[in-house]
């Protein structure tokens, strides 16, 4: 059975496979990191920093692996959504010829949903895009 | 990835013309794409600004994608693309005005959470260059293999093995410098 030194350790914790780093198999580095605490203490260091910077990336890009605050965001979203309807009511009220313009349906805030609802044109579909950013929605109309 | 076989699904009703496939798979992709960016820019206006004009150019395409690679592989190169011209343009915009780079605005003001998560990720991947960041990214962070990241990004296995032991290495012994007691005591 080969042993592995600290120093020898030290050089494979640089280019390792995340997965060894967390000493559950039997190769000779996990067997060195289950019974050297410094090591051990190196790799859990290198995994840590591995897993805050996934975390972060994840909460930047608005993807569900991080926990993010729902009700709040969406709150913030449909502020300014409801106001944006109320205009493009007003803006449609005063043009008759105005069929297809797509607005955000306007609720009470104790109805406001996980996602935001927006009226699509009769000729086409919207996209509704969240962005890393709480206070902004993207929403693209795909007409035909 | 797991989800392959269902974007394939949208990716094949929004080339019939399905909107509401064209609109779910945006808004499916959009922060992959986004994510890609960021890593690429380390700034999240300008990673916002490429994921739109990354997500322009799916929904002008979607028709000419013809399935000879996987649909990932084909919007990855996309967002590539799209960095690309980011570059280019700030390059352009920072010469004609004789201005220094962002990245000092952002250095000055880490004071909210998302300030520090920014700051983390510029200190942790600015340094790299591009290949190693986006590998390191795929293949350390998302979990792929380095076969499925070369896959994604077009690359020979064995380079971009090369790029994620580079990252790893530059990375992690930045980590140790910084924890000099488990160097220490590992002497």
């Amino acid at each position: 059975m080969n042993r592995v030194t600290c120093a020898a350790a030290r050089e494979l914790l640089l280019d390792a496979d995340p997965v060894l780093l967390r000493a559950q198999r039997d190769s000779a580095l996990e067997r060195h990191l289950r019974t050297c605490p410094s090591c051990a203490a190196a790799a859990r260091a290198v995994l840590e920093n591995d897993r805050a910077l996934a975390d972060a990336l994840a909460e930047l890009a608005g993807s569900p692996r991080a926990a993010r605050p729902r009700r709040g965001r969406w709150l913030a979203i449909a502020a300014p959504l409801a106001a944006a309807a109320a205009l493009l009511l007003v803006l449609w009220q005063r043009d008759p010829r105005q069929d297809t313009a797509f607005a955000p349906i306007p609720l009470p805030a104790e109805h406001v949903p996980d996602v935001p609802i927006v009226n699509a044109p009769a000729t086409g579909t919207v996209a509704v895009m969240r962005t890393s950013n709480p206070n902004i929605t993207i929403v693209w109309s795909l007409e035909s | 990835m797991s989800d392959e076989p269902a974007i394939d699904e949208l990716v094949r009703a929004s080339q019939r013309g399905d909107e509401l496939a064209l609109a779910r798979l945006l808004a499916a992709m959009r922060p992959r794409v986004y994510r890609w960016a960021l890593v690429h820019t380390g700034q999240p206006d300008d990673a916002e600004d490429i994921t739109q004009q990354a997500l322009l150019k799916l929904h002008h395409g979607i028709g000419s994608f013809g399935f000879a690679a996987r649909f990932t592989t084909w919007l990855y190169a996309i967002t590539r693309r799209a960095a690309a011209d980011w570059r280019r343009t700030r390059h352009r915009r920072l010469t004609l005005l004789g201005a220094r780079p962002i990245e000092e605005k952002y250095a000055m003001q880490h004071h909210d959470s998302r300030s520090r998560l920014l700051q983390l990720v510029r200190e942790q991947l600015g340094s790299l260059p591009a290949r190693q960041r986006e590998l390191f990214d795929l293949v350390d962070l998302q979990g792929l293999s380095p076969a499925e990241a070369a896959d994604l990004l077009g690359l020979n296995h064995s380079t971009a093995r090369v790029h994620v032991l580079r990252a790893r290495r530059a990375i992690r012994a930045r980590i140790l410098a910084v924890h000099p007691h488990i160097v220490e005591e590992m002497r």
